[in-house]
């Protein structure tokens, strides 16, 4: 078993545009612990974006640095996960988890390969889905499948976007803690983008809220959730209260004139 | 430990094996057909006096139906590898090798040499081919070069869309230019055929083949990442640009030696891969055997249908590929309806 | 990575560069020569010597020819020949080989016969001894000449026109390595050098030299006259000539030969000034054109010429003309011919009644002289009173092929008179 990290991200000034369309304007962050984060904000501010950047998939200027104890994290350390719903193909699904390892795989697929996909697929609990086809699957099942397929590279860095918007309750609930297990135990840090702030607050530690390109609110769940900053940055007007258990939940009641 | 992976793995290299099997089949029964009177007996006995020249049917086994055989086998292989490539890099399941234009350049290269005599090679009948070549090679050289700064899907179909009407119209001015037995033999040329078949072309063509799938073979795991989409796919970790132009060369290689050397025969691109697809799924390093060896069934049989069909006459195979394309393309709309 | 890939290109096209011109230079396979029949054993006897290999013909069963075929090849071929394979030019075979030539046919392709000039396939079919034994290989015309039957029915020797040779090049490599030699004749660009050098092939190739030189002569006699009276004219005619069988309605105006061609060719050694003639310099193919009908009206020739032929059906129009052809049925065909083309009434040629009809199938055979002494006859009346193209015709239908009936119309005066609606 891999030792447990100590993860420490830092993000430094990200800038983004598109043609003349600034995305990013400089955002500026501090990650450090294993856990679970959360991006909010409304659309078209940049989530997504960041978080491609974050992964290398998008071209940026700025820096981030990504170190577990003392020492600089490769590339291979960070997995994105985007929004699976939409992906059709017609590999199997034990063959999408696989891919996770394609820069090793070689002509023949050596067998410890193989048991490290079916322990990913059973912790997944998506074993029995392994011979279909991952076209044919449900979209929560495609979300599975492709945060196994993450998984199977034992990510220090796990960046889901938008992995929960298109899943039912069932399947929203079993993905998060899924995540929040993985983290646990190996010590990774994992940045997810949510809808949801109630589901935000239950399950990550700190949540970012992005408004215009930039960082607006970056904090715990129980300092961020306020009326007046949803009321800022989301344009709604929302009651914030505590459940049983001691998670801030939010409830939107209307949109502000 | 369960092994479902290692068993589905089985059963695709057993479906491969008994294509393969189909496919050496499917090459005696070219090679027993014909429109002289050899019956099956004696043609197994000249296949295993070797090759010589002992009687007529000696030489028309092995100096007549050999080559045209071999072709097939080349010609098919080549064009379902290279129509199984472009699915892949361009992302569209209606992708074959005559996308991206190589085919129209051919075509052009074809005219003029009829037309002009260029390149001035002595043997006319390798002339036209030769020029055929040289265009359909410095065009694929051509799309690689624009698409230096910038592969991706789009730009490369943009630029395939351009090249093949580009062509297209040289080609309709090419035959406004020529005589009436000029535009007749452009026809003819244009219209894949086997008669053209040679022992030195089934050669170059197979060599070629073997070449470029060797070449393949590195990039299967790659490819394999690729179809299950871009970003998916540079997430990963591939560079898909490199990866895109580097199998574009493969392929376009491929589909310029095979239509310089036959002309266009249609569908084979198309259509192989695809069956291969439905037999052992999306994994390249299957496809890219199973889609070669489907490639050259298809063909094979049409070759043989073709002589079987109307004995005496020989119907260009290009026509019965297109036929059977076309029903197939028809096949899979009525399924996706049910 | 970039230089890597440039690499690649560079070497994989070398390569393939590389291979082709090996292919391109080298001699085919590792086939050997097949048999002992068709051993390049060269003949001793040159092309000359023709009496001396009569001599040898009687006392050897086995002897060997060797000419100089039409595409300049040297091929060596046993005597006797009873099993020829024979492309095209039936009249001309009929005529030099004689009555039973076809008795030593086995193989041919039918189509470039019939396909063309079906009355006379049929005609050949019912009178001419051994043409329904042949069997049909397929035509290079129609892309579907099969090699394979062709090897199996194991011709002695395989006479093929440039036009068949320049359609499958390959594959007359294949056929020799079979043991088949291939004779390149041609009638079609009939020029006197030609039609002499054919026929004498065809003398020496199934042995019936006397009577090929007897042709040969008779043609050598005719042409030497008209060019003879030809170089005396001073001032000569203007003509158009038109090829009737491409066109589908009268408004269109038929295909016109160049000097250099056929008709053309007719016409220039009859001492006529075509008016498609000056635009051979400035055109594109080598050997024919469709002339304008404005080009036509401005040049306004003296002397019309019309090719015509057998049309497939009623539908299109164009002179009808050929075995069978009654002269009611070709002015019957010529109906609405000027009509159609409008300002033709003014041409010098049709208001001096001097259109002139000639079949299609009668050129490029050995009686073209004859067509050529008619074209002389109606554009210089005077100076070729003594010839009698109609007489020479039939005489020459007589002798050389007594198998066919002559009914027919072949050339013909179409006047004016008989066509006007």
């Amino acid at each position: 078993m891999r030792e447990r990290c100590n993860m420490e991200l830092k993000i430094q000034d990200i800038k983004v545009s598109f043609g003349d369309k600034k995305v990013l304007k400089g955002v500026n962050l501090e990650l450090s612990g294993e856990g679970l984060y959360a991006v909010v904000g409304v659309n078209g501010t940049g989530k997504s974006v960041l978080m491609k950047s974050l992964a290398g998939i998008q071209a940026y200027s700025g820096k981030t640095i990504l170190t577990d104890g003392d020492e600089a994290c490769p590339k291979k350390d960070i997995a994105y996960v985007p929004q699976a719903t939409n992906l059709n193909s017609s590999l199997t699904a034990f063959e999408m988890v696989l891919l996770g390892k394609v820069k090793q795989l070689r002509l023949r697929v050596p067998d410890d390969v193989i048991s490290e996909v079916y322990e990913v697929m059973d912790r997944l609990k998506i074993r029995n889905l392994e011979n279909q086809k991952f076209a044919s699957l449900s979209g929560g099942q495609k979300q599975l499948v492709i945060m196994a397929q993450a998984l199977l590279s034992k990510p220090k860095l796990l960046l889901l976007d938008e992995p929960t918007s298109a899943l039912d309750l069932y399947h929203q609930l079993n993905l998060l803690s899924l995540a929040g297990q993985y983290c646990k135990e190996s010590g990774a840090m994992a940045i997810i983008i949510m809808h949801d702030l109630s589901q935000a607050a239950r399950f990550c530690k700190k949540i970012a809220v992005l408004k215009d390109g930039k960082v607006f609110r970056f904090g715990k769940p129980k300092e961020v959730l306020t009326e007046q900053i949803i009321r800022d940055v989301f344009n709604v007007d929302a009651e914030i209260g505590c459940s049983g258990s001691g998670y801030t939940t939010v409830l939107p009641v209307a949109i502000t004139t | 430990m369960s092994t479902g992976y290692r068993n589905l793995n089985r059963k695709r290299i057993f479906v491969i094996v008994l294509m393969a099997i189909v496919m050496i089949l499917l090459i005696f029964a070219d090679l027993f057909t014909g429109s002289s009177n050899m019956s099956v007996k004696e043609a197994i006995d000249i296949l295993l006096d070797g090759p010589s020249n002992e009687s007529k049917y000696h030489f028309i086994l092995w100096a007549v139906r050999m080559p045209m055989t071999m072709t097939c086998l080349g010609v098919g292989a080549s064009l379902a590898l290279a129509g199984g490539q472009m699915q892949t890099i361009l992302q569209n399941p209606l992708a074959s090798p005559y996308t991206l234009g190589i085919s129209s350049a051919a075509g052009f290269g074809a005219a003029l040499s009829v037309v002009t005599g260029f390149p001035f090679i002595p043997i006319s009948w390798i002339n036209i081919s030769v020029s055929a070549l040289i265009f359909a090679l410095g065009t694929s050289a051509l799309i690689f070069t624009l698409c230096k700064r910038n592969a991706d899907t789009k730009t490369m179909i943009l630029i395939g869309i351009v090249v093949t009407f580009l062509f297209s119209a040289l080609q309709s001015l090419m035959q406004y230019l020529a005589s009436q037995e000029q535009l007749s033999e452009i026809m003819h040329w244009m219209f894949g055929s086997l008669s053209k078949a040679s022992s030195q072309g089934a050669v170059v063509c197979i060599a070629c083949f073997v070449f470029i799938f060797i070449l393949s073979m590195g990039s299967t795991w790659q490819l394999t990442c690729l179809s299950a989409g871009e970003e998916r796919a540079k997430s990963l970790g591939i560079d898909t640009e490199r990866l895109r132009r580097k199998i574009y060369l493969c392929s376009s290689l491929l589909t310029a030696v095979s239509v310089s050397y036959v002309g266009s025969i249609g569908f084979i691109g198309l259509v192989a891969p695809h069956l291969a697809r439905s037999y052992v799924g999306d994994d390249q390093r299957f496809l890219l055997v199973l889609s070669p060896i489907m490639g050259a069934i298809i063909l094979l049989a049409a070759s043989i249908v073709a002589k079987i069909m109307k004995p005496g006459e020989i119907i260009p195979v290009g026509i019965i590929t297109n036929l059977v394309g076309v029903s197939f393309l028809l096949y899979l709309l009525l399924r996706k309806r049910l | 990575m970039k230089n890597r890939s440039i690499q690649r290109i560079v070497a994989s096209t070398l390569a393939f560069v590389m291979t082709l011109g090996m292919c391109a230079c080298g001699t085919t396979t590792s086939e050997q020569e097949y048999g002992s029949e068709s051993a390049s054993v060269e003949a001793s006897s040159s092309n000359s010597v023709e009496s001396t290999e009569e001599v040898l013909a009687e006392n050897e069963e086995k002897s060997e020819v060797t000419v100089t075929d039409l595409a300049g090849r040297e091929v060596t071929v046993s005597l006797p020949v009873e099993n020829a394979y024979l492309g095209y030019y039936y009249e001309n075979f009929l005529a030099v080989v004689g009555p039973d030539a076809f008795t030593r046919v086995k193989a041919t392709s039918l189509y470039d016969t019939e396909g063309y000039a079906n009355t006379l396939a049929t005609i050949y079919k019912e009178n001419v001894e051994g043409y329904t034994d042949m069997v049909d290989v397929g035509s290079t015309l129609q892309d579907n000449f099969d090699v394979e039957k062709l090897i199996e029915l194991e011709c002695d020797v395989a006479i093929m026109g440039q036009y068949q040779y320049d359609a499958i090049e390959d594959k007359v490599n294949l056929l020799e390595e079979a043991g088949i030699p291939v004779v390149i004749i041609d009638y079609s660009t009939a020029t006197e050098e030609t039609h002499i050098a054919s026929t004498e092939i065809l003398g020496k190739v199934f042995g019936v030299e006397d009577r090929a030189g007897e042709i040969i002569e008779n043609y050598k006699a005719g042409m030497a006259n008209v060019r003879d009276i030809v170089s005396k004219i001073s001032e000569t005619k203007t003509t158009f000539h038109e090829f009737q069988s491409v066109i589908s309605t009268y408004s269109e105006v038929g295909v016109s030969d160049f000097a250099t061609y056929l008709f053309g060719r007719y016409l220039s050694q009859a001492g006529a000034d075509d008016i498609a003639f000056p635009i051979a310099e400035t055109a594109e193919s080598g050997r024919s054109t469709t002339l304008d009908m404005e080009y036509i009206l401005d040049k306004d020739p003296e002397v019309w010429f019309i090719i015509g032929g057998e049309t497939a059906n009623d539908e299109t129009d164009g002179i009808v003309m050929g075995y069978g052809i009654s002269e009611e049925d070709l002015i019957a065909s010529a109906k609405g011919m000027i009509d159609s083309r409008p300002g033709f009434t003014n041409l010098s040629a049709v208001k001096n009644d001097q259109i002139y009809c000639v079949e299609n199938n009668t050129l490029r055979t050995l009686r073209d002289y004859i067509i050529i002494e008619y074209i002389a006859k109606v554009l210089y009346p005077d100076e070729f009173a003594d010839l009698d193209p109609e007489k020479e015709f039939e005489e020459y239908s007589k002798k050389y092929l007594p198998s066919v009936p002559t009914d027919g119309t072949f050339i013909y005066h179409l006047e004016v008179a008989d066509i006007e609606s």
